[in-house]
């Protein structure tokens, strides 16, 4: 393994595990607290390491050689365009009182949907340079 | 555009790793310039020509039919 590439599982594994937790934890406290500043902060908590696993993908894209930057930043690209199409046909179905969604739910599977989505598409593109 | 990469590099009795290792690059990448399905960056290709001790265009060859 590159070095570049153990530095990012030590980054990208340990903020993941922090997220399980904190996401855990702060469903947990949300059930219990009342005071609208806490349930701010409490809501807002995973938001926390899932930035530090973001830093931790920058890094790795910053550091890796020339092809895998391609590979990753056309994934990045084709994952924001299929995400956000996507989610241009849902907002129109929801407009057309067709589809009955939560803003909040919908929102919180973007980054999912599009951590997803780069994977599929990063693979692709290096089965085409295999 | 063709190269020789391959050829000088079994020249020499490297493996891709050992390349990759010397060029700061992975085995995927120096798999993926010898079998032409990338192309690398200038700055690249001088560094594979004087790992190699050779002129770059000794290296890449421009091929005419390459759109």
């Amino acid at each position: 393994m590159r070095p570049v590439a153990r530095r990012y599982m030590k980054e990208f594994l340990p903020a993941m595990a922090a997220y399980v937790v904190v996401l855990m934890l702060s469903v947990w406290a949300l059930r219990h607290v009342e005071a609208t500043a806490l349930r701010v902060l409490l809501a807002l908590a995973p938001a926390i390491p899932v930035a530090a696993a973001a830093r931790a993908i920058v890094r790795f894209v910053r550091g890796s050689d020339e092809l895998d930057r391609r590979i990753l930043l056309e994934a990045f690209a084709l994952a924001a365009l299929v995400l956000t199409m996507g989610a241009f046909s849902l907002g129109l179905l929801v407009m057309a009182d067709v589809v009955r969604m939560r803003a909040g739910a919908v929102l919180v599977w973007i980054l999912p949907v599009y951590c997803l989505l780069y994977g599929v598409f990063a693979a692709i593109a290096r089965r085409r340079y295999a | 555009m063709n190269n020789r990469v391959r050829e000088l590099r079994e020249a020499r009795g490297w493996s891709q790793a050992r390349l990759g290792e010397a060029l700061d690059v992975s085995r995927q990448t120096i798999n993926a310039i010898e079998t032409g399905k990338y192309d690398p960056s200038l700055p690249l290709a001088f560094r594979i020509a004087r790992e190699f001790d050779q002129p770059i265009e000794a290296i890449f060859l421009f091929d005419e039919d390459t759109p």
